[in-house]
């Protein structure tokens, strides 16, 4: 665990505004695990919220047309394929669909949560409906994460602070799937002005929640560690927190399921937050979901430049730096950030231990520095590289700037191939 | 009591048989690129010196050393067998590496096949005829006194391979320049850490 | 025109595929020596701490700068108190300016200069880690040792214990304990006696220059109260006698996170121990000598503040480091106590740690996989 200035005052305070939606939309068709088929015809003409792409099985998905408009196939950007959807600017939309929400059942949660692609919203893109799948498991604990530990982000802070009300009957909603005996939500000490508020929107809603102000640390928002802070539960890396009563819920993620019941729409837009030292027009914006990077950069009254600057989709710590402009907007990102080129200098390693320290999940990323060069997998299982979060604290902290994140990657990939 | 306690410290640290003597080089070199495999020849280091070096003191009382036969009778008490110490001495040492070798086959393959050629090679190992050798010229009063000298070599032994196993281990990944990679870097770093021994050069424990 | 684009302009001619292409790591190594340059993270953290290795090594020399200076004025003290003459501050800080400058010249001329022609030789680029070994090398040797030997055990140090063994990062002893080691067994009348801690002691014959281990060792008393022993105006090396001001650098180091604590602690408690043992026995002078007494003579203090601590040489893991730590006290105290050659010890017990440092990682390493692989199988047993 390591501290990282936050960098969030600024969007914190402004109010989400919403972003129009391009000319042309890139659907990310990658999801959690494996990649979703076009299910529309090349060129054919498809409605707002119509569903244009699905997979099937255990981590089955789908994505929505955010805005109506001409299909115009698929493209390969930076290995990664996306749909292409010309909009008409016509704004047709299917019938929203309507939910008593007094009577609805379990089941029907469930199949709408898959139906409307609902994945989270927290970066991994785990489909929400297998997530709250617990069936008989008790549950004693959900926990509602709002630590957005990664700094820059305000996306779920602004929607705390704007939609509690919203967020509290989303929560009362899948408290039918899942019945859980407390509800905590997990609150960086830095947001700590939000806990009144939630404390009261939920007593007028007669909703009981309890409020975890968890230090400011990073990666205080990741899963495993916001399990343990809240509950004290250390769960291996790789296992199901509903094993363990337990179900994380992401606030981006609660905010598509809120839209999905109460106003009948897919998740097709999600809140981004715009930030960094070299953006212009800072805030949190309501994004089409497959908006390019490129229109964003644009519409705040900046050019493309790869350069003279880094844009990075998703978090400054895990997020990925954009190659290709074009690159759509998914589920699971939480930020557009534009910095500056990183200035870092590769020096040997010293050996002092800093990333040992920091490391959430008590591993030694030194150690895989030193084993990905060799290719030593038995070293790298050994060391337990698997167990990586992949949250970056090490790569942050190290002095001599070794590329840890590259070589956990690379040692990742060769464990994989081995099938040690 | 004191004199087993400071004959014992002073064989591992003192006269430690690689930084001291620089006995024992040959398997310390070769076998020390794993610590797993150095742990498993200093281990079988240390008994073998704990072993032999009594089995050889009591040879060289009762056998070799001038009128060691006197306990036969009084008429041997003018022969001098100590011609014959180092012909003995390789004797009962090779018989223990047998005995060692065959246990460490049973009980241990994996650290068998590890450790090849260097386990019958113990044979031949300077350190171990050396402590022999030593407890010859030390003179030492009693087989108790033989024997803590053997295992006190043989722990030094043990803690130099083990020390630079490690640090091998650790420089594996270095940016050794190409002439000095492998035994070049090996010898400095045992020149290094013979520095690093010599804290102890000039304790007398008496 | 600022610095930046005159140093781009000046390496043109430098770079791939010019006339002095050769010529270009000791080029780049000037440049990375003033700036830091870029290069992009295309996966994984994007911003990084302020903290690099440069600002490390800065850090280090700055908490150096207090012991350093006191040293040179204690140069001059005892120096001035010995043949009476003015022990006023600018007098003796003068003296010993005059004195010690040289010595820093020669380390950083001599290492600096090596440390260049590896590069240009190997092609890799001039760390910033000399900086700190270069200012510790004059500070833990006799203020009379003649230039020529420093120069030489700066040679030895920056040759055979760390280009040999790639640079930076990759060395296995302290380079200035090595070069202070290389000088004691190589010009042993230079580096140790009653002749060779105060300045000029050698050619006047009314100089007394014995440190206080040394009269321990001797079976004689101390001859300083405790207040002169902890503020440092007592013979010694260089740098190493005060106490008071190299605590004021392990401040600096612990509070900006540069060196580590755990040492440190360790090794005061390793010390405390070994010192309380020997009391209890008190057979000769320096048994009998206060525990709290040995930590604060001798070069005690600042081998551990600034050597213990170097990260390259020490214990990486947590535990590691206690280990290393209470181990460098306990064998300090033991050296100095046992060993008649050596009445310091805690040179010699830094270099033996570190030669045993990376077999305790491996050790401590090898017990935390077990306990993580034990622990896992525990959880599995229990889920399924």
């Amino acid at each position: 665990m390591i501290h990282i200035p936050s960098l969030k005052s600024t969007t914190k305070k402004i109010p989400i505004q919403k972003l129009a939606a391009p000319n042309m939309l890139y659907l990310p068709l990658t999801t959690y695990k494996g990649t979703l088929s076009t299910i529309v015809e090349k060129d054919s003409y498809v409605k707002k919220h119509q569903k244009v792409a699905a997979s099937e099985g255990v981590f089955a998905s789908s994505i929505h047309a955010p805005a109506s408009g001409y299909i115009r196939g698929e493209v390969n950007i930076d290995n990664q394929s996306y749909l292409m959807l010309e909009n008409d600017f016509k704004e047709v939309a299917i019938p929203a669909k309507q939910f008593t929400i007094n009577n609805i059942t379990e089941d029907e949660i469930l199949s709408t949560l898959l139906d409307f692609g609902i994945e989270g919203s927290g970066g991994a893109k785990f489909p929400t409906h297998t997530k709250y799948n617990t069936g008989s498991k008790p549950i004693d604990t959900f926990i509602i994460n709002a630590a957005e530990c990664e700094p820059y982000l305000s996306a779920d802070y602004t929607l705390l602070k704007n939609y509690t009300k919203q967020l509290l009957e989303a929560i009362q909603l899948m408290q039918k799937v899942i019945k859980a005996s407390a509800i905590v939500f997990g609150i960086e000490k830095q947001h700590k002005e939000l806990k009144p508020l939630i404390l009261q929107t939920a007593k007028n809603q007669d909703i009981p929640v309890k409020i975890k102000l968890l230090p400011n640390e990073y990666p205080q928002g990741g899963e495993l560690q916001l399990i343990k802070s809240v509950t004290g539960k250390e769960i291996p890396k790789g296992s199901i927190p509903a094993n363990y009563g337990i179900v994380v819920s992401n606030v981006g993620t609660l905010w598509a399921i809120y839209n999905a019941f109460y106003k009948g729409t897919p998740y097709t837009n999600r809140i981004v937050t715009i930030s960094g030292e070299k953006a212009e027009n800072i805030g949190n914006y309501e994004v089409a979901i497959g908006t390019p990077v490129s229109y964003i950069l644009e519409t705040i009254g900046l050019t493309w430049n790869a350069t003279s600057q880094t844009v990075i989709l998703g978090g400054p710590m895990m997020g990925k730096a954009v190659q290709q402009p074009e690159i759509g907007i998914n589920k699971g990102s939480g930020g557009i950030l534009i910095i500056p080129n990183p200035t870092n200098k590769r020096y040997n390693c010293i050996q002092c231990g800093y990333c040992v320290d920091v490391c959430p999940q008590h591993l030694m990323p030194m150690e895989f520095a030193r084993y990905s060069t060799t290719e030593d997998i038995l070293q790298l299982k050994n060391f337990h590289v698997n167990d990586c979060i992949e949250c970056g604290a090490c790569a942050y902290i190290c002095p001599s700037d070794v590329p840890l994140m590259n070589s956990i990657f690379k040692g990742k990939e060769l464990l994989k191939a081995t099938s040690l | 009591m004191q004199e087993y306690f400071s004959l014992f410290v002073k064989s591992i640290f003192i006269d430690n048989m690689i930084f001291a003597y620089f006995l024992g080089m040959c398997s310390y070199l070769a076998v020390s690129k794993s610590v797993k495999t150095a742990v498993g020849l200093g281990a079988a280091v240390i008994f073998v010196l704990f072993v032999t070096v009594p089995a050889n003191y009591m040879l060289d009382k009762y056998l070799l050393r001038p009128g060691a036969l006197s306990w036969l009778s009084e008429e041997y008490a003018s022969i001098d067998l100590s011609f014959l110490s180092f012909i003995m001495f390789i004797a009962v040492v090779a018989s223990m590496v047998q005995l060692v070798e065959m246990i460490v086959e049973k009980f241990a393959p994996a650290l068998y096949g590890a450790l090849g050629i260097f386990l019958p090679l113990i044979a031949v190992n300077c350190a171990i005829l050396g402590g022999s050798l030593f407890m010859q010229q030390k003179d030492f009063p009693n087989v108790g006194m033989a024997a803590t000298y053997g295992l006190g070599s043989g722990i030094g032994w043990f803690l130099a391979i083990l020390a630079i196993a490690a640090i091998r281990e650790k420089i594996t990944y270095s940016n050794v320049p190409g002439p000095l990679k492998g035994l070049g870097i090996t010898f400095i770093i045992t020149g290094l850490m013979a520095i690093g021994f010599m804290s102890f050069m000039g304790i007398s424990l008496d | 025109m600022s610095l930046r684009d005159k140093i781009d302009n000046f390496k043109k001619p430098f770079a791939k595929g010019e006339k002095y292409e050769k010529w270009a790591p000791a080029v780049n190594a000037l440049d990375t020596f003033l700036f830091v340059p870029n290069h992009t993270t295309k996966k994984g953290a994007h911003i990084r701490d302020g903290v690099d290795l440069k600002r490390t090594m800065i850090t280090v020399v700055i908490a150096l700068l207090p012991a350093l200076i006191y040293g040179m004025y204690n140069t001059g003290y005892q120096h001035n108190i010995q043949t009476g003459e003015a022990t006023d501050f600018m007098t003796c800080f003068l003296f010993g300016l005059w004195k010690i400058l040289p010595m820093i010249v020669v380390s950083y001329g001599v290492g600096l200069g090596i440390e260049f022609a590896f590069a240009i030789y190997r092609g890799h680029e001039v760390n910033e880690g000399y900086l700190v070994t270069g200012l510790l090398i004059p500070m833990i040797m006799p203020v009379d040792i003649p230039l020529w030997m420093v120069a030489i055990a700066v040679v030895f140090a920056v040759v055979i214990g760390k280009e040999a063994f790639g640079g930076t990062g990759m060395n296995i002893l302290n380079p200035a304990l090595t070069a202070r080691a290389f000088a004691f067994f190589a010009y042993p009348t230079f580096m140790s006696g009653t002749k060779v801690w105060v300045a000029d002691a050698i050619n006047v014959d009314a100089i007394s220059g014995e440190t206080i281990l040394g009269k321990l060792a001797a079976g004689n008393a101390a001859g300083y109260d405790m207040w002169s022993m902890f503020a440092g105006s007592i013979p010694g090396s260089v740098a190493e006698t005060s106490t008071l001001w190299i605590l004021v650098g392990a401040a600096i180091l612990i509070l900006t996170g540069v060196g580590s604590w755990r040492i440190m602690l360790g090794g005061v408690i390793g010390a405390s121990i070994m010192g309380l043992i020997f009391n209890a026995f008190h057979v000769n002078a320096l048994m009998e000598f206060p525990w709290y007494g040995h930590l604060m003579i001798g070069g005690f203090a600042f081998g551990l503040v600034f050597m213990a601590t170097d990260p390259v040489s020490a214990a990486q893991t947590t535990t590691g480091k206690w280990i290393y730590g209470i181990l460098v006290g306990l064998f300090c105290i033991m050296i100095r106590v046992f060993n008649p050659a050596y009445p310091e010890g805690v040179m010699m017990a830094i270099l033996l740690l570190n030669v045993f440092a990376p077999t305790i990682d491996h050790y401590v390493v090898q017990s935390s996989v077990n306990r993580r692989k034990k622990r896992l199988a525990a959880k599995q047993l229990k889920t399924t």
